[in-house]
């Protein structure tokens, strides 16, 4: 080959989801490595704290491995309830809620605007992501941010920005609507 | 208001988990009857999660895959164990001696073994925390790079359609001229064996560049990340030809994608 850049099969998530439904272990790795990176960023971006971040990390995968058999590529994205699951969890950290107080997140709850199997898929939606970021004003960006990164509700929000309630849920609407729009 | 459908906002609120008190219990009665909410939701919670990688990226030790595939490994079902061979009935007269060394030397084996057998576990579990950590380094210079490129504001998307009616399929490539970096990601029909796609950078001026062949998925997913290409070249166009596994230096398959 004189291109650089190797051509190989890659599993899917769907294929790797299978064999752990049969306690592989290779493939449950597989998923992890394939995820981790993602899972932890995030966990880590809003606990601020390595520790706690990989404990996160390490639980929600743990559950992903306990509730495999629940999965179904079809109806639902590992990825995206990865996402969702460690950040609900870290969010319950830093408000020190109760695990408990979070909503039981159904295993095909979360429908990602793509696949992201590949490391390319990965930075190719987070490069739409960040164009789509960049349309909303600054307080737009900042009461969504607070809500997502922060847990914060939008009484609490509006505490924090001193703005008038009416006005913080107009944000989060407006900047919801660009964000679902461009990303859907 | 469990019949009625929840206005947007709602859901959005209820998605982010700011929504509070009896808003959010109405909302929860309401999914759990309502199919076309609950799909509404499933979209929303993917938007949300978009968001997450928006992080700044960063990797775990690898001390926490370990203790992570530890833990599994200890719920994993345990295998029977082997049946023991019965013992035979003849038996051999044992001398005094042999009933004093004997279990002696048998608990001098264990010790040596048990000894040998924890220096061989040690040594293996620092060469994997060794290469592991060699690895994460890697992985993180990888993904800053990547980080870098794709928030780079002179960074461009470009989408490929399909450019044969028996090849289905689209994708995106996301291209930094002046970084000589470049990404693609999109969908493709099944490879034949002995076949591959091959990505290629078409400039302003000369020949096709060839960026690497893809890594297929079963499910039809197709990506090259971070090929070594050239920096500094203005793309005209980006194609995908199929090409003899291998790949090769210039297009000779049928272009299968392309876009500029």
């Amino acid at each position: 080959m004189t291109a650089a850049g190797d051509a190989r099969s890659v599993d899917s998530d769907g294929a790797l989801l299978e064999r752990v439904v049969k306690r592989d272990q290779a493939a449950f790795a597989a998923l992890y490595d394939r995820y981790s990176r993602l899972v932890y960023s995030c966990a880590l971006r809003i606990t601020r704290d390595e520790g706690a971040a990989e404990e996160v990390l390490q639980d929600t995968f743990y559950q992903a491995w306990r509730s495999a058999e629940k999965f179904d590529p079809g109806r639902g994205s590992l990825a995206g309830w990865l996402l969702v699951s460690a950040r609900n969890r870290a969010i319950s950290r830093i408000r020190r809620r109760s695990e408990r107080d979070n909503e039981e997140l159904d295993e095909n709850s979360v429908a990602l605007p793509s696949n992201v199997e590949s490391n390319a898929a990965q930075s190719i939606l987070l490069q739409r992501v960040t164009a789509v970021m960049e349309q909303l004003s600054e307080p737009q960006r900042e009461a969504v941010e607070l809500a997502y990164f922060e847990g914060m509700t939008h009484t609490e929000i509006a505490t924090r920005t001193g703005e008038p309630l009416g006005t913080v849920k107009t944000r989060i609407r407006s900047a919801m609507g660009i964000l679902k729009r461009a990303l859907n | 208001m469990t019949d009625q459908h929840p206005i947007e906002e709602q859901l959005d609120l209820f998605a982010l988990g700011a929504l509070e008190g009896d808003e959010r219990r109405e909302v929860e009665l309401h999914l759990a009857t309502c199919a076309a909410c609950t799909r509404a939701l499933a979209e929303t919670r993917g938007v949300l999660a978009s968001m997450a990688l928006t992080a700044p990226p960063a990797v775990p030790a690898p001390r926490v895959k370990l203790q992570l595939l530890e833990r599994i490994r200890k719920d994993a079902p345990a295998v029977p164990e082997r049946q023991s061979v019965r013992p035979s009935v003849e038996t051999r007269r044992i001398s005094w001696w042999n009933r004093v060394w004997a279990p002696a030397a048998v608990v001098f084996a264990a010790i040596a073994l048990f000894f040998w057998v924890s220096n061989q576990r040690l040594a293996n579990e620092i060469e994997v925390l060794r290469k592991a950590a060699i690895e994460q380094k890697a992985q993180l210079d990888h993904f800053k790079a990547v980080s870098q490129m794709v928030l780079s504001p002179d960074t461009v998307t470009v989408n490929l359609a399909s450019a044969r009616p028996d090849f289905a399929g689209s994708g995106r490539v996301i291209y930094n001229a002046r970084r000589g970096a470049l990404m693609y990601s999109g969908s493709v029909p099944p490879l034949a064996a002995g076949k591959a796609y091959e990505l290629w950078v078409v400039p302003k001026t000369g020949n096709p560049i060839p960026a690497g062949l893809l890594s297929v998925s079963a499910s039809g997913e197709g990506s090259v990340v971070l090929p070594s290409i050239p920096a500094g070249v203005a793309y005209k166009a980006f194609a995908i030809t199929l090409e003899p596994a291998g790949g090769t230096p210039a297009p000779t398959g049928p272009f299968v994608q392309a876009g500029a």
